[in-house]
């Protein structure tokens, strides 16, 4: 059993969604969906342990040995990734049925579940394929079951929002099939470790710098990096609450994931940001990010929009990280990446608390609500302190490891934007807050109700989960670090 | 790993209080708000001197708690004006004011007894997100957007003490909370934070602005935490570090003269605040064993005598409703309490005897003199005279004395009477019996205050500044409006010049988009005008947008990697 | 002006200019008395120190005003 671990998280969820299927019943489509996830988080919780203790794990699908067979190899980085993945679905299901009962007809629901097992296995078998082709058929799942997801919000709008991310989606996973093509063309193989060995050597190459390329932009589309991230606000605005929260931690953290993969294992830190002056443009790109993400967020009323162009700039951040090329600066990218989900996570949960209650999440209408709501507002202040990163929150973490690891490259200004940029955190958190808080009550009385707690205790397994990791950062500092470690000193 | 070998960091009584502040209704509340202060002030007490605690941490280890006899001192006098300032708040503040007053008040305890520069930061915003609800708590508009500037100030102070600490960390792997030299970008990063918090210049404009917009009883705990934890982290990380010395003495001018300048009672004191800190930032800057000394019985006593006038100001303010001097005055008769307390603390900060301002102030000049610093002396002893024109006899004789306006306001509460009453004690009884506060100093201490030349000394310059009040009087008491400060470069030009980038940074993006979107289309359009319909071209427009970016930056993403 | 001044703050004028009186005489019995007195170059010049003080920073808060007062409401937040 425990030899097949890397490949049930991928199966399971992929078979359930098949039984989901035949179930009629959104009742009973929940339980499914929500044992599997909750299995397939054991299994990840397991899979790291036996990282963490023993190294990376190796495995051979269907026995074939690589590099002709498709090969899934886990260690610290996709272990990691995987938890949080997992994780985050596991939780979101928690919530779900109450949620997912408001806001989609009831007959689609078994159908809802079937798309979200479908996106959450396509997300895994990104996280722990060894293959290229294989991450791109997985990548595919995951981006049809995604626009499927989003598609089902209740606004008319989540219709135009996910055919906008089908165009951008499709144009970005063919921009990375072309990248897998070239490749393949140049080393006659797919496996991504065997890649590796194959590239050294050839990486000035006209055809594998083109294959670079296109894997690159294909990429940052997926991943949200400025200026490919216009599917996104829309995307995450209309799609239903558990979807976005859903999307929102884990779709572009699994493309981030695999842009550290391709940069750092299978091109090589080397080449890609010394022969390459890739560190220059994913610094530009980042702090670009991070601001215009920033300073829209600012401007918007409305919540879900709000956070999506937050999350935008948090992207930013985690691109930054990586532009710096050190081990701290990696370590940074890989711990926010854990953090965001849960920071994140938490927002758009309150956020789908909010709506619960009283159907709107526009500015107007939540003022004066904090006294009323304080369980969902008081989740919502715990996410939002740990985005602005003041300590002792998961966002400090983050925030401290980028920051020193601008200092440690001597980059002074860049440490100084970083913090600048919380400031403008503050501002777009506390607005909600100052709304929530200092406001008088827009909205009927009878709405003015705490949303129940079948959603609030998810939402605040994700806040507290902020404050935790603020204080224990073992599990994401720690194993972070040590992905990060491997990445730079490893192979290329 | 973590060895806290029994020690507790005495912020977390405050802490707890706090919280069960917000959970608890009635006797159970005021019970535990009024405990959790004595709670604190027990804990400081029993603390070991000299004990650490370690914890293992990212990669360095912490000391949460360091029991030195400074952060003794400073604890002690945090909690005894917790404990009045909550006394002070029992019956008229709402509870929010009351919880995040003592999360205040735990804030600056945790940073009073940090053994290192991450802990000193946890407490550090933690005053600062606490200290901005006590602001809030005021709900009113002029509150709302005072506290917000206050917020953002104090967060970018935390941002520069942050990114100093990293860039310590990064360049010299300690994080230490000890002294430091001023020989790299980091240090003066982290003096620049600590200085935001005490109110230098150039961001001293905070302190009027958003002390005087919180309640009453607000304010008392303002003043207490975050300008003398700035001054605590001063003493024990940049002691002698000369160019505090000037930063100082403009706060002393400073303080002085917009006070002389202000109408607004709770202004008048606020910039007394700034001036008194500012004798303290000299006094750090002077850095001998007498002058650190000085600095910490100066803000001990500041403290007291601060907390009793605002005290006296909260409650003329609770019982009339007025704020301006100009509205008011002659309320000695109605208030007499009040007036009392006022005068108490008028002659603590004009430093007469027998109060102890007297006892604890002259330190800091003894060591000017000492040091041969002959214009630091002069320039303090100016500030002296001063302090007493702008702070001492200004508000309590405008607002008691002086023309009465027919206003009969009733007695001030009880338990407002109640913390009068005890600060006013403490400021005269360690004015008489001095010896407790000078074994609580840092460094050994052999200096006697009541000597004939001290006294006659400190006699004459009060008096001859007294008689300059009253020369000024008429002129004084024409003052009206406000006075601009720095904070007009940030609340007037940095703003529009905020709104002019950004509106012209949208018109430039659309206008290249529209400019790029125009030449790409009509180059398709030239392209398929034999071929498919226009319409199809028009309908795709929104996704054209995106696709268009990809293109460039796919065309950029080769150039680049060609290059 | 002085009428004015005088008549509202009459008594504790002429407690002041009392107390000024005694103080000052106060330092002359100790100057003569013990021979020396640290940072006491002239009689009573503490109180001209204090005096000159009160007055001076008057004076630069008078100058200050001309230049830097505005009247109430004017950031308008």
């Amino acid at each position: 059993m425990t030899a097949h671990l890397p490949i049930l998280p991928v199966i399971l969820p992929l078979i359930a969604a098949a039984l989901c299927l035949l179930l009629p019943w959104a009742r009973a489509a929940w339980l499914l969906a929500g044992a599997t996830t909750w299995a397939v988080f054991a299994l990840a919780a397991a899979l790291i342990h036996r990282v963490l203790d023993q190294g990376s794990l190796v495995y051979a699908l269907g026995g074939w040995p690589a590099p002709w067979g498709i090969e899934y190899r886990v260690d610290a980085l996709n272990a990691l990734v995987l938890l949080v993945v997992t994780g985050i679905g596991a939780v979101v299901m928690l919530y779900a049925r109450r949620s997912v009962e408001r806001e989609v007809p009831r007959s689609r629901i078994p159908l809802f579940y079937v798309a979200y097992l479908l996106a959450l296995a396509g997300l895994l078998g990104i996280t722990l394929t060894g293959d290229a082709f294989n991450l791109f058929v997985f990548l595919e799942i995951s981006s049809l079951a995604s626009y499927i997801l989003i598609a089902q919000g209740p606004d008319r709008r989540s219709l135009t929002a996910a055919f906008r991310y089908l165009v951008m989606g499709t144009i970005g996973a063919t921009f990375i099939l072309m990248g897998v093509g070239f490749l393949y063309m140049v080393t006659g193989t797919l496996n991504l470790y065997d890649l590796a060995a194959r590239l050294d050597g050839v990486e000035a190459n006209r055809t594998v710098r083109a294959g670079f390329a296109f894997l690159t932009v294909g990429l940052s589309l997926k991943l949200a990096l400025f200026p490919l991230h216009l599917w996104l606000p829309n995307a995450y605005a209309f799609a239903p609450n558990v979807v976005s929260a859903f999307l929102a931690a884990t779709a572009t953290k699994v493309a981030l994931y695999a842009l550290v993969r391709f940069l750092f294992t299978v091109f090589g830190a080397q080449d890609v940001f010394q022969n390459v002056p890739l560190g220059t443009v994913f610094l530009a790109l980042a702090l670009a990010a991070v601001f215009s993400g920033s300073f829209v967020a600012i401007f918007q009323d409305e919540l879900k929009r709000m956070l999506a162009y937050s999350s935008v700039a948090q992207i930013g951040y985690m691109v930054l990280g990586l532009s710096f090329a050190s081990v701290t600066g990696l370590t940074a990218t890989v711990v926010h990446l854990f953090n965001h989900a849960l920071m994140k996570g938490a927002l758009f949960l309150a956020v789908g608390c909010l709506a619960y209650r009283i159907g709107a999440t526009r500015m107007e209408a939540i003022a004066g609500l904090g006294h009323r709501m304080p369980w969902t507002f008081g989740a919502f202040a715990v996410a939002g302190v740990s985005l602005i990163g003041l300590p002792p929150t998961a966002g400090f973490i983050s925030k401290w490891y980028l920051v020193s690891g601008a200092l440690e490259l001597g980059w002074w200004p860049v440490a100084v934007l970083i913090l600048l940029a919380s400031l403008l955190a503050l501002v777009y958190i506390g607005r909600v807050l100052e709304a929530a808080y200092f406001r008088k009550p827009s909205v009927a009385e009878e709405l003015q109700a705490e949303a129940p707690v079948a959603l609030l205790a998810p939402t605040w397994l994700l806040a507290g989960a902020n404050l935790y990791f603020g204080l224990d950062t073992r599990l994401s500092a720690g194993v972070a670090g040590e992905a990060a470690r491997a990445l730079l000193g490893g192979p290329g | 790993m973590i060895e806290l070998s029994g020690l507790w960091p005495p912020g977390l009584g405050l802490l707890v209080g706090a919280l069960l502040a917000g959970l608890l209704r009635g006797p159970a509340r005021d019970v535990v708000v009024l405990a959790a202060p004595l709670v604190g002030l027990a804990m400081v007490w029993a603390l070991p001197e000299g004990a650490a605690a370690r914890v293992d941490y990212l990669q360095y280890q912490l000391v949460p708690v360091q029991v030195t006899e400074l952060a003794r001192l400073f604890g002690t006098v945090f909690c005894l004006t917790a404990f009045a300032g909550v006394l002070f708040a029992l019956r008229t503040a709402p509870v929010d004011e009351l919880a995040a007053g003592l999360a205040y008040a735990a804030g600056a305890v945790g940073v009073t007894f940090a053994g290192d520069m991450l802990s000193l930061f946890i407490g550090w915003e933690l005053m600062a997100v606490a200290s901005t609800f006590v602001i809030w708590s005021h709900r009113t508009p002029a509150a709302r957007s005072a506290g917000l500037r206050y917020l953002l100030i104090h967060l970018f102070g935390g941002m520069l003490l942050m990114i100093g600490i990293a860039g310590r960390a990064a360049e010299s792997g300690t994080l230490a909370f000890t002294g430091m030299t001023l020989d790299g970008v980091p240090e003066w990063l982290i003096l620049a934070g600590f200085l935001v918090n005490a109110g230098a210049p150039p961001l001293s404009a905070w302190i009027a602005d958003a002390y005087p917009e919180a309640s009453p009883s607000g304010m008392v705990f303002l003043s207490a935490f975050t300008t003398k934890t700035a001054v605590f982290a001063l003493l024990v990380a940049f002691p002698g570090a000369l160019v505090l010395i000037p930063v100082g003495l403009y706060m002393i001018v400073y303080g002085i003269v917009y006070a002389l300048r202000e109408d607004d009672m709770r202004r008048i004191l606020a910039y007394s605040l700034v001036n008194q800190v500012g004798f303290m930032v000299a006094g750090v800057g002077i850095g001998s064993a007498l002058a650190l000394n000085g600095v910490a019985a100066h803000a001990f006593a500041h403290i007291l005598y601060k907390a009793l006038l605002l005290m006296a100001a909260g409650a003329v303010l609770h019982r009339t409703g007025l704020r301006r001097c100009s509205d008011l005055g002659g309320l000695a008769r109605a208030l007499p309490f009040s007036a009392g307390a006022a005068l108490v603390g008028g002659a603590t900060i004009a430093a007469l005897p027998l109060t102890v301002g007297f006892t604890a102030k002259a330190l800091i000049a003894s060591a000017a003199a000492e040091a041969h610093l002959t214009a630091v002396w002069y320039l303090l002893a100016v500030g002296s005279a001063g302090v007493i024109v702008s702070g001492g006899l200004k508000f309590p004789w405008l607002v008691f004395f002086d023309r009465p306006r027919g206003l009969r306001p009733g007695p001030a509460p009880r338990p407002m009477g109640a913390a009068m009453g005890l600060l006013a004690a403490l400021c005269v009884g360690l004015g008489i019996w001095y010896q407790p506060l000078y074994a609580l100093l840092p460094h050994a201490l052999s200096y006697e205050p009541y000597t004939a030349s001290h006294v006659l000394a400190q006699l004459q310059l009060a008096l001859g500044a007294a008689l300059s009040f009253f020369l000024l009087l008429p002129w004084i008491r024409r003052q009206r409006g406000i006075t601009l400060d720095w904070d007009w470069l940030y609340r007037r030009a940095g703003y529009e010049a905020g709104r002019r980038l950004a509106r012209w940074t949208g018109l430039a993006l659309t206008r290249i988009e529209a400019r790029a979107g125009r030449t790409g289309a009509a180059l398709t359009q030239a392209l398929h005008r034999q071929h498919g319909p226009h319409g199809a071209l028009a309908r795709s427009w929104p996704v054209g947008s995106m696709v268009l970016w990809v293109t460039i930056l796919l065309a950029a993403y080769l150039l680049v990697y060609y290059l | 002006m002085k009428d004015a001044i005088l008549v509202r703050n009459g008594p504790a004028l002429w407690v002041l200019l009392l107390g000024l009186v005694i103080s000052v005489g106060l330092e002359w019995s100790f100057v003569t008395g013990s021979g020396h007195s640290p940072a006491l170059s002239l009689l009573g010049f503490q109180a001209l120190l204090g005096l000159a003080a009160g007055l001076g920073l008057g004076g630069i808060g008078w100058a200050l005003a001309g230049l830097l007062a505005r009247r109430e409401g004017y950031y308008g937040d």
